[in-house]
């Protein structure tokens, strides 16, 4: 009964929010827009995101980007666009692909070797050597 | 004689008695002579004190306003406020060096005989270690950089500090992040000792804690207020933007609350005796690491303050310091195997276990992260970057992890956990756990990781809480004897809940954040999340050099009006850096906050455009902050453990009753 209920309160909470009133469409832009600059590095200041940033050059990219979603362009447009007038390095998520797929790859073998290392510190890891006295 | 050849000269004189120290010391070890090992610590000592005498020349230079003194001519000047002098003294790169130089002389002065008195098999190797340490840097600062040098003429007025320096935060923040990094000095030296004595067994744990917890506690309050900085300054809206400097700080932390866990297992139950160690070492070797990233610029960062020619003396001191550690550790490899094994997932230990796997992964995540950029321009000679995102996506999941287990870790018994008893324990926090999420699953988040953070941060503030709550329904006499005799594991309890608060705010400003950017005219209103801001008019103003701009707003929120003011300065001689005056209204109790930034303005002030963040519940990280102090100072606080303090009472002796006054 309870878990019944639950579901229903799951699916009603769901269909609230697929259904909802969604922002207005200059809130959604504005939303995308600091979400694209997020991913750009500012390309003249020193460790700051297009985002974050308050310099000139940052805030003409900020237009950009909302220029760009105007007209219809998807986020990985737009990106692509951006890398196309700046460079590779603006991209602060860097992309899954190439060379730089080695910076992805690093968390993944850390967990995978910390894993491995701790998990051999147990016992069940040596049949025959279980459950010694202390 | 004048300030500045007093200055040179304490240096000097410290430097000279470190190499005494230094060498005697080593001479000690090798010889075997008592005499000589004890002349060596005295040496030390007066190395501390000439140090100090030196900081006390430096600080005397900027207050007097002796621009003769090449650090005071870089960054104090005639202008300034007098409660921006200590800011200055360590806001450029000679001064911080000092700053470091002389905390690390502390150490010496201080750290060394105290575990030389109760360690005297010990003290010679610590002396040797802290006192090469020390030896480095008062080298650097007498051949290299050194903050004395004298200017001839003198200026009649010094250049001033960087005003994005120009706060309060200031006078506090550099010093207590430098005490953490050099702090790390003593619990390095104690791993030396104990690994070249040979005596690795759980005696130097005891000795290292009170050490390992101070540097601990100093990096935490350092990195925190270093966050409350940002946040109210840098006017981007955010605590904390994974910037190498940022990072680099952030790693011996991490390895420091590492440690500070895994400690416990090898107390307890005789195992991770290498990882102990190693943790110990490599705290000390990264924030070496950490310097030399801030000081070479090898990186870009938005931490440029302190950048100077100094830092591959740091990478080769780097290098130096781990090699030593690898070859200590090889050569002790014998001695540290322990034959022990974790016999159950459901157990204190494997909990520890787990603790340090999240921790550690951090850290190494957050490493490669940051030298990743490095690492690809030196092999493809390609230029990338790694931001923000990259650790948003790696980082966030393991610190949530992290989290969670601080609510579960200390339900756990050691060795095996009894299933029934723990799950009965640990219902009611799943309980507000899983309401918490599904609250925020019906109120339209999707997110799977951010229905899983606001979980972990309620579940874990319920666990700690029903743990506190626990000894409190017996009275509150026979609570405060619990407490009392316990104040490491409710020290403990009060830490997890001040790290909870702080995920918290971070989750809230992160996850639920909303900003816009918005143009008003005056008395025209724009609404931003629950917040209306109407633009009521601005001024400018100059005032001792500095040229404001000030615009003044309401902003209305659940029937309220309040006023908020967010401007500009410009700094005379700092043209090209203009500063944020941010304007943050903080609602109560829900602690969130609406952030406005004046990013622009039309002539006669009637249009200007903002910048608007909704930062819901951020307030509650600095909370967090003061939370997370309490638990450390109830873990410091010395009192009587009563079991030794009897044990002491009975045999007289002294270092028995020292510990129990310690209690930790």
């Amino acid at each position: 009964m309870a878990r019944r209920l639950t579901a229903a309160l799951l699916l009603a909470g769901l269909l609230l929010a697929l259904t909802g009133q969604g922002p207005a469409d200059e809130d959604l832009l504005q939303e995308k827009t600091w979400a694209i600059a997020g991913k750009l590095a500012c390309p003249v200041c020193a460790g700051q995101s297009v985002k974050d940033s308050g310099a000139e050059l940052a805030v003409q990219m900020r237009a950009a980007i909302s220029e760009q979603l105007r007209r219809g362009r998807s986020e990985a447009q737009v990106i692509e666009f951006m890398v196309e007038r700046y460079g590779e390095e603006i991209l602060l998520d860097p992309p899954k692909s190439g060379p730089q797929l080695w910076v992805w790859i690093g968390p993944v073998a850390i967990v995978a070797a910390g894993l491995a290392i701790a998990a051999s510190r147990f016992d069940f890891f040596r049949p025959g050597r279980r459950r010694r006295p202390e | 004689m004048d300030l500045a050849a007093l200055g040179r000269l304490s240096l000097l004189l410290a430097l000279a008695l470190t190499c005494y120290g230094v060498g005697g010391s080593g001479l000690a070890v090798w010889l075997r002579d008592d005499r000589l090992a004890r002349s060596a610590r005295g040496a030390l000592v007066g190395a501390g004190l000439a140090t100090t005498l030196a900081m006390a020349v430096l600080a005397a230079g900027f207050i007097t306003s002796d621009f003769s003194i090449s650090a005071v001519a870089e960054t104090s000047a005639l202008g300034m406020p007098p409660g921006l002098t200590f800011a200055a003294i360590w806001g450029g790169q000679a001064g911080s060096l000092l700053l470091w130089a002389w905390l690390t002389s502390l150490h010496a002065g201080i750290a060394v005989p105290l575990i030389w008195r109760r360690r005297p098999a010990f003290g010679p190797y610590v002396a040797l270690v802290v006192g090469a340490v020390l030896l480095f840097f008062l080298a650097v600062l007498s051949f290299e950089s050194s903050p004395f040098e004298r200017l001839v003429p003198a200026p009649a007025d010094g250049r001033g500090l960087n005003p994005l320096l120009w706060d309060l935060a200031m006078q506090i923040h550099p010093p207590l992040l430098t005490a953490g990094y050099v702090s790390f000095v003593t619990p390095f030296a104690i791993a030396v000792a104990a690994l070249a004595t040979g005596q690795v067994g759980s005696a130097w744990l005891a000795l290292n804690r009170p050490w390992m917890l101070l540097a601990w506690s100093l990096q935490a309050a350092g990195l925190i207020l270093g966050a409350w900085w940002a946040y109210r300054v840098l006017g981007w809206g955010g605590f904390w933007g994974w910037d190498p400097v940022e990072n680099v700080a952030l790693i011996p932390w991490l390895l420091a609350t590492a440690y500070l866990h895994s400690a416990m297992v090898q107390e307890r139950r005789g195992m991770l005796k290498t990882w102990n160690i190693a943790l110990c070492l490599l705290c000390y070797v990264l924030a070496i690491f950490g310097t030399f990233i801030v000081r070479s610029g090898v990186l870009t960062s938005v931490h440029s303050f302190a950048q100077s020619l100094i830092g591959p003396y740091f990478f080769v001191w780097f290098g130096v310091l781990l090699t030593v550690a690898v070859l200590l550790i090889l050569y002790r490899a014998p001695l540290l195997a322990s034959s022990r094994r974790f016999e159950s997932v459901g157990s204190r230990e494997s909990g520890f276990l787990l603790n340090n796997l999240l921790l550690a992964s951090l850290a190494a995540t957050t490493f490669w992260g940051t030298i990743f950029p490095l690492i690809s321009e030196l092999l493809t000679g390609r230029q990338v970057a790694v931001g923000a995102p990259y650790y948003g996506q790696v980082n966030a999941p393991l610190l949530v992890g992290l989290v969670i287990l601080a609510g579960v870790g200390p339900l756990l018994a050691w060795r095996r956990t009894a299933g029934r008893a723990f799950v009965r324990r640990l219902a009611p926090a799943l309980l507000a756990g899983g309401l918490v999420s599904a609250a925020f699953l019906l109120s339209g988040i999707s997110q799977a990781l951010l229905l899983v953070a606001v979980g972990a941060c309620a579940f874990t503030a319920a666990a700690v809480a029903v743990e506190i709550a626990g000894p409190l329904r017996r009275g509150p006499a026979a609570a405060w004897r619990r407490f009392a005799g316990e104040r490491r594991r409710w020290g403990g309890y009060v830490v997890h809940l001040g790290v909870v608060l702080v995920a918290v705010g971070a989750v809230g400003a992160s996850g639920f954040g909303t900003e816009r950017a918005v143009t008003l005219g005056l008395n025209e209103s724009a609404s931003v999340g629950q917040y209306q801001i109407t633009y009521r008019g601005a001024d400018s103003f100059v005032r001792g050099g500095v040229t404001h701009v000030d615009a003044r707003f309401d902003v209305a929120t659940a029937g309220r009006v309040d006023e908020l003011v967010a401007g500009r300065r410009v700094h005379r001689g700092w043209e090209s850096q203009p500063v944020s005056d941010v304007g943050i209204r903080t609602s109560f109790p829900q602690l969130s906050d609406v952030y406005v930034v004046l990013s622009g303005w039309g002539d006669g002030f009637e249009q200007v455009s903002l910048r608007v963040l909704v930062n819901p519940a951020i307030g509650w990280m600095w909370v967090g902050g003061l939370v997370f102090f309490l638990g450390v100072l109830i873990v410091f606080w010395p009192g009587a453990v009563p079991r030794l303090a009897a044990a002491a009472r009975e045999s007289g002796d002294k270092s028995l009753a020292w510990q129990a006054w310690r209690g930790v």
